[in-house]
């Protein structure tokens, strides 16, 4: 009887200790997916080899790295 | 302009652009940097951003002669503002500069001189760059992107008509008359002499390359020769008040007016009277960069000659009443407003100015000419 019971509580452990990794395992993946989705060079595109062509003839890559508006200079320059 | 768009290569002009001799030269022969990279910063890492900025090395291989008289040019030297500081500072307008000064200027005003790329390729830098046409080289530079980027509150405002209340200038004609209508690529790239000011540059244009003398305009004829095209034909045009190095920039407000005074530079523009601009100088301009005052500061005047690029056929000097005995007075004759009087002279600029000012004595001199009907 007490044999069993040790056996048993042995097996509980192990399942525990088994459920504790996989929870950590699940989680560090989902941190590193989230923490690569927010940056700017986790965009699948850029993880590529790229020429300098293929970045500025990429309307939407560049959208995505640059984006915004630049404000036009104030008209006091210059004669 | 979108942030991105400033370095798009794409669309139409970038297809262009990629076909043509430049673009097959491939971006990294020009600008380093690395290519294939991995990231951004690998491509980047010591690339050139305006290799123009080094005319030698990148772009007289080809454009050779462009690039030896475009070193000597006024867009490349900015030489007026030297020979300026040299004759208030040094009372000559050739002496020496300090290496100081050369710095100082070449650190914060200079940024505005023009490398071959902010006139054919992009933006220039004091406009905040970016292509103009996904990276073509364009041989004549955008009007507004280019040109009136820099030469905007002034010339630029004046010639598209952006002053309120003003008309554009005469020859402004979208897509036709644009500036290199007049001011050529001869010019813009210099003949290989060092000029002291853009007023001496032999092919800057002139009103008379185009507009002869027409005997049959009897206002020609009393006046040609004595007045500048402007004196007749400009409208009101802008001045400055004054300009401080060390991050002041322009200071005090830029104030509308029309002034006639006598001409300050005959050896170059051989008119009696002419159109008078005040600059934006003062003598503690230069203050802190550690030149105040400016010894010779009142060698020269603060209204300077200027050809406002505002011009109309009938303008508010030329409308005359045919039907008066004195048909020019009011409009322009007698009309004191128009010229350059000592009340309108800011106070220290007295002695600098006296040269181009219309004294009480020749005031009453021109009243008594004007008096008479011809």
């Amino acid at each position: 009887m007490f044999v069993k019971r040790i056996a048993t509580q042995k097996s509980s452990g192990v399942k525990l200790a088994f459920m504790v990794s996989l929870l950590i395992a699940f989680l560090f993946i989902f941190i590193s997916c989230e923490k690569q989705s927010d940056a700017v060079t986790a965009n699948p595109e850029l993880g590529q080899v790229k020429t300098c062509e293929g970045c500025h003839t990429d309307q939407p890559l560049l959208a995505q790295m640059a984006p915004g508006i630049d404000e036009p200079p104030p008209s006091n320059g210059g004669g | 302009m979108e942030k991105w768009r400033k370095v798009y290569i794409g669309g139409t002009d970038g297809e262009t652009f990629l076909n043509s001799v430049h673009g097959q030269l491939g971006c990294v022969s020009c600008h380093g940097g690395k290519e294939p990279a991995g990231t951004p910063e690998e491509a980047h890492e010591g690339m050139l951003k305006d290799p123009s900025s080094q005319p030698d090395k990148y772009c007289a291989g080809c454009h050779t002669d462009v690039v030896e008289k475009h070193l000597t040019s006024i867009h490349k030297t900015q030489q007026g503002y030297f020979t300026m500081f040299s004759q208030r500072y040094h009372g000559v307008p050739d002496g020496e500069i300090p290496e100081h000064f050369t710095a100082e200027f070449n650190a914060e005003c200079g940024k505005c001189h023009a490398t071959c790329g902010q006139c054919h390729i992009s933006v220039p830098n004091s406009a905040r760059g970016g292509l103009v046409s996904a990276h073509k080289f364009n041989k004549t530079p955008d009007m507004t992107k280019n040109c009136t980027a820099c030469h905007g509150s002034r010339i630029g405002d004046e010639y598209l008509g952006n002053n309120e209340g003003y008309s554009p200038d005469a020859h402004w004609v979208p897509k036709l008359m644009r500036c290199e209508a007049c001011h050529t690529g001869s010019e813009m790239h210099g003949d290989g002499t060092r000029y002291e000011s853009k007023l001496k540059v032999q092919e800057m244009p002139r009103c008379e390359n185009c507009h002869q003398n027409n005997t049959s305009n009897t206002y020609h004829q009393v006046h040609w020769g004595e007045l500048s095209c402007n004196t007749c034909h400009s409208q009101t045009y802008r001045n400055c008040n004054s300009c401080h190095v060390g991050g002041s920039g322009i200071t005090g407000d830029p104030y509308f007016t029309f002034k006639i005074g006598k001409n300050p530079i005959p050896e170059d523009r051989n008119y009696q009277w002419v159109t008078l601009r005040h600059i934006p100088v003062s003598n503690d301009t230069y203050g802190p960069w550690g030149y105040e005052p400016l010894p010779f500061y009142n060698s020269m005047p603060t209204w300077k000659y200027t050809a406002p690029h505002n011009v109309r056929k009938n303008a508010p000097q030329t409308a005359v009443d045919s039907t008066a005995a004195l048909p020019c007075a009011g409009s322009c004759h007698n009309n004191e407003n128009l010229f350059l009087r000592p009340s309108d002279i800011p106070p220290g600029e007295e002695t600098a100015n006296q040269g181009v000012v219309v004294s009480d004595d020749e005031w009453q001199q021109l009243l008594q000419k004007w008096s008479v009907k011809k």
